[in-house]
């Protein structure tokens, strides 16, 4: 089923897209694009009857591939495969890819949390920090039990507090 | 004899399995578990555990025998009068788990120990004070490992107080939603913004949830780096959540019932009679438990554990539930157990395959119920038929102390103050008529100086 097609295309050619018949706009369209540059409506042209979402990948494709409306295909074989399962058809499947997956994976977002993970890791990286301060709070009070040692008489020795 | 049956709340943990046999409650220790037990008993943590009350001492039964082949021995806890459930806590006794909790873990780390889980629920009251119930909770401490049940602390213990605290005492109900904890991002939610200034908070709450979302989806496994956790680093965080928990705290003011006991219309000497009657009629019932339906914070419920009772007195006001325990964890020895209910809507059973926290008539069976100054807010604030409470009453226990509250009352003419009185039968003659058709009257007494009168009740050998 071709879903994306172009002027050089053999489904286009044969004149089924989605099992259609090829109608008389798309005859006009090819001859008037062929050697231009791609446009899709032009002043006074056919409202096109095709499914909207033909056009918009349609678009698409000729906009990734200025110019591609002017290739022979014929005897360009990288250029064919480039056209046929290249590009236009990635870039369509990551797009159904994409939105599919955002939906899928907020939904799950929404119906069940891990915590584990997440819990698990921030842990380690929290205890460090609080670890830390608590080290500095032991080194902070035996500095000023230093500095009271030092300057005040009878005051508690450096080794009094060993927490 | 019956045959053994397992506790429906008992499937989690591969270590054992708590079941009942003719009445009494073992624990069977699988083979899978063993070291971790030797560990517990020989290095001096139960013992030092259980002579602080802070863990369920227990007997090791040689002869008897496990629920399965995987048994390596059985042991018999000590019993707990009721089990409670942290959604029927007041905030002082969801702290006072979550302090013993934290408690816990420390101790266990001096002896190479480590709390596997931190669950609310292995957390019971005895005697007005909170005690770990589930022995196999202790496991070898393997050096730099992070504390598994971290996660769980938090959705258990702190969220649910630092809701509590910052915004609505009645968000403590959420635990009954969320039976494993309040999710961490929800409780960063609701929790206003002022909360982020406190140090404990912003990291055990916020950042944490932060994380938990981040790696929600993630199938990454921690590196040996981030798994590495020091326990200088582990007591560091273990005091950390102690300090954010003591930081909380509740004052009940401005609630339904906090200034009853001044607001009724007893004088002191009505009160003192009323103290009299109840006494005695206590005095004539049978041993057994005792459930004190609307206790507010205790006075009556008191009397019955100065003759010897259990009891477990049960208010639907946050406020009254806390005084009372606040009164039962000084008191110490005998007191009741005050618990949060709603008598319109009690705890049912939940969890997995709805077995798994019982509803509050599965956990006991009291030989008397005390319902004092109760049935005008059955009968006329829930609209509840009389026939309908006595039904009620008679299915809870075989005896009842009641008392009639009439409509000429100043409690009452509160109630009927903005609504139509539809309550045309609610009389005393109409109550005996109906609670006669359960129980046969033992004993009537009015109360001097008021209008009330208490009753004792003796329910028919065919009811129930």
């Amino acid at each position: 089923m071709a879903v994306f097609s172009c002027n050089s295309c053999a489904k286009w050619d044969s004149g089924a897209v989605n099992g259609r018949q090829e109608t008389k706009w798309r005859e006009n369209f090819k001859r008037k694009t062929a050697g231009k540059a791609p446009k899709f409506r032009r002043k006074g042209e056919q409202k096109r009857p095709v499914i909207a979402a033909s056009d918009v990948f349609r678009k698409l494709h000729f906009e990734e591939n200025p110019g591609s409306m002017n290739k022979k295909w014929s005897g360009r074989r990288s250029a064919r495969k480039e056209h046929h399962g290249g590009e236009g058809t990635m870039n369509l499947s990551k797009i159904i890819i994409a939105v599919g997956v955002f939906f899928i994976a907020s939904q799950s977002a929404m119906a069940y949390l891990d915590p584990g993970t997440g819990s698990y890791l921030f842990q380690a990286l929290i205890a460090a920090l609080l670890g830390s301060l608590l080290a500095l709070k032991v080194f902070w009070h035996r500095v000023k039990n230093f500095v009271r040692a030092v300057f005040v008489k009878d005051a508690p020795g450096e080794g009094d507090e060993k927490s | 004899m019956k045959s053994p049956e397992r506790l429906p709340s008992s499937f989690r943990d591969p270590s054992g399995i708590v079941f009942e046999r003719d009445g009494t409650i073992y624990r069977q220790v699988n083979r899978l578990y063993q070291s971790d037990y030797r560990h517990l008993m020989d290095s001096g943590l139960y013992q030092t555990l259980t002579e602080q009350g802070q863990l369920l001492p227990h007997q090791e039964i040689s002869d008897a025998e496990g629920l399965s082949d995987e048994a390596l021995l059985v042991i018999r806890p000590e019993r707990i009068p009721f089990i409670s459930y942290p959604y029927e806590w007041s905030f002082s006794q969801l702290q006072d788990a979550a302090l013993l909790t934290l408690a816990l873990q420390e101790r266990a780390l001096r002896h190479e120990m480590i709390l596997k889980d931190a669950s609310a629920y292995n957390i019971q009251f005895r005697s007005g004070k909170p005690v770990l119930i589930d022995t196999l909770s202790f496991e070898r401490y393997r050096e730099g490992e992070p504390w598994v049940a971290y996660g769980q602390f938090c959705r258990h213990f702190l969220a649910p107080l630092a809701l509590m605290h910052y915004v609505d005492i009645q968000l403590g109900h959420l635990l009954r939603v969320h039976l494993d904890g309040i999710p961490l991002p929800l409780a960063s939610r609701l929790l206003p913004w002022r909360c982020r200034l406190r140090f404990g908070l912003l990291i055990h709450i916020h950042l944490h949830a932060r994380a938990q979302l981040r790696h929600a989806n993630s199938a990454a496994t921690p590196t040996p780096k981030t798994k590495r956790l020091g326990k200088q680093a582990m007591l560091a965080l273990i005091q950390s959540l102690q300090a954010a928990i003591r930081r909380m705290h509740w004052r009940p003011r401005g609630t339904e019932w906090a200034g009853y006991y001044q607001q009724t219309n007893y004088s002191d000497s009505a009160m003192t009679h009323k103290q009299e009657i109840v006494r005695s009629m206590l005095a004539r019932t049978s041993d057994g438990p005792v459930w004190d339906l609307g206790a507010n914070t205790g006075r009556y419920s008191r009397l019955a554990t100065e003759i010897g009772r259990e009891v477990v007195a049960f208010d639907v006001d946050p406020a009254a539930v806390e005084q009372h325990y606040l009164q039962a964890r000084a008191t110490a020895e005998s007191s009741p157990l005050p618990l949060l209910q709603d008598l319109t809507n009690p705890s049912p059973a939940l969890g997995w395959r709805n077995r798994e926290r019982d509803r509050i008539e599965g956990r006991g069976r009291p030989q008397t119920v005390m319902a004092l100054a109760l049935i005008h807010h059955l009968a006329i604030a829930n609209n509840t038929p009389l026939a309908e409470i006595a039904a009620c009453f008679a299915e809870m226990a075989p005896e009842l102390i009641i008392e009639f509250v009439p409509k000429s009352d100043s409690q009452v003419q509160r109630l009927l103050a903005t609504r139509r009185d539809i309550f045309s039968t609610y009389n005393q003659q109409h109550f005996e008529e109906v609670f006669k058709g359960f129980y046969s009257i033992v004993a009537k007494e009015a109360v001097h100086e008021s209008e009330r009168t208490i009753y004792l009740m003796q329910r028919h050998a065919e009811t129930g």
